[in-house]
């Protein structure tokens, strides 16, 4: 009986085991991805909102109406600020150890 | 109903026009909403009486309004600040929102107050027969009639951009199995009922069979050139002038013939300059006014 549970538990071990290197893996795999969209967002919001920094935008009234819905993508802006003058080091952090 | 934007330079009696065409077409039995969107209200002194945002029944058949374009700015303002409240709550903490004040002074937000005047008069009125617009001076009037197509531009590439975004992310969700589709996306949600909206005030627009655009000019060489670039712009944007009117023809400089060629495939029309001033509703009914194309 002992025998047959700590066969059990150790199959469970390697299921989880390969589980986790599968999710390693499909992290590695879109954390580009997710990065690009990331930048596509901030792109996204700074043509939005340009006119408030005196870029080329939208007529006013556009802006007015999207950005209710886009506090998401607002705070994210933001919060990109605070690395805008270490790209390179972000973009090292997204790609992961050498 | 038919849709008819009377425009022209400062001064050469687009009002007039308005109000003769608007009574003349009651008189003929026809039910006519005149409209004033000028921010200088002129048909007040026309009809010799006040008018105000509320129609008034000047003659059978015939209302008049002048919308006052303040009140448009002011109630789109304070819609926008009620759903800006409602997200962006938080900035009440900081006192923020009472930075939305500084909004109205937005370069943009009179031409958009005059398409709202406009969109609310044509869903308002849907039963009249013609619906006259008295414009506001030329450049207001050529920008809030760009609008809705300058607006579809901005969203369309909007729209697309936000689709490649979904796209990805889409992507990444099906990587990471996630058994539920990319969720609706808001922004999306939003861009998609813009565009439809501003497709409805642009195909209403650039119907032929329902908008016609009439501009006023005298016979003199400024005022000509102005309602040359009306013609050109407006012709641009796939709305059609219909007639040009010459106002006020005392018989000096061109001769009608001669502006025709400056607009190709209008009608138009001779108005003599009349004895004294064209107003009160019996000197208006009493005119003879040249059959419309319209």
């Amino acid at each position: 009986m002992q025998l047959k549970e700590r066969i059990r538990q150790t199959l469970a071990g390697i299921r989880w085991f390969f589980e986790d290197m599968q999710q390693v893996n499909r992290d590695k795999a879109t954390g580009i991805i997710d990065y690009e969209i990331q930048q596509m967002e901030n792109i996204f919001s700074l043509l939005v909102c340009g006119s408030f920094i005196g870029m080329a935008s939208p007529p006013v009234h556009l802006t007015l109406q999207l950005l209710p819905v886009m506090e998401r993508e607002v705070i994210q802006l933001f919060n990109s600020v605070t690395t805008a003058r270490d790209a390179l080091g972000e973009l090292s952090e997204m790609l992961g150890e050498p | 109903m038919k849709i008819l934007f009377f425009t022209g330079k400062g001064g050469v009696g687009k009002s007039t026009n308005s109000a003769l065409r608007a009574v003349h077409l009651a008189s003929g039995g026809h039910r006519v909403l005149l409209n004033s969107i000028d921010p200088a209200h002129n048909l007040h002194d026309i009809f010799k009486m006040p008018l105000s945002e509320k129609p008034k029944e000047i003659a059978p058949g015939l209302q008049v309004i002048e919308t006052d374009l303040n009140v448009w700015v002011k109630k789109y303002l304070k819609d926008m600040e009620q759903e800006f409240k409602n997200v962006y709550r938080y900035m009440e903490a900081f006192n923020l929102h009472k930075y939305f004040k500084i909004l109205k002074y937005s370069p943009g937000i009179e031409e958009y107050a005059v398409l709202l005047a406009m969109e609310n008069t044509l869903q308002r009125y849907q039963d009249k027969d013609y619906i006259i617009f008295d414009t506001p001076p030329t450049a207001l009037t050529l920008k809030f009639l760009a609008l809705p197509k300058v607006s579809l531009l901005w969203l369309k590439e909007l729209a697309s951009f936000r689709e490649q975004i979904l796209k990805k992310k889409d992507i990444v969700a099906k990587i990471h199995r996630k058994n539920a589709e990319v969720c609706a996306d808001p922004v999306l949600e939003r861009i998609e009922h813009l565009i439809q909206r501003y497709e409805r005030i642009s195909d209403l627009l650039t119907d032929e069979k329902k908008t016609s655009v009439h501009i006023v000019l005298n016979n003199d060489s400024l005022s000509l050139a102005e309602s040359e670039d009306i013609f050109r712009e407006v012709t641009n944007l796939g709305i059609k002038v219909t007639t040009v009117i010459l106002n006020k023809f005392n018989g000096s400089g061109d001769s009608p013939k001669d502006l025709e060629k400056h607009f190709k495939g209008t009608e138009l029309l001779t108005l003599p300059a009349g004895e004294g001033e064209c107003t009160g509703l019996e000197t208006l009914t009493s005119f003879p006014l040249p059959a419309p194309p319209v």
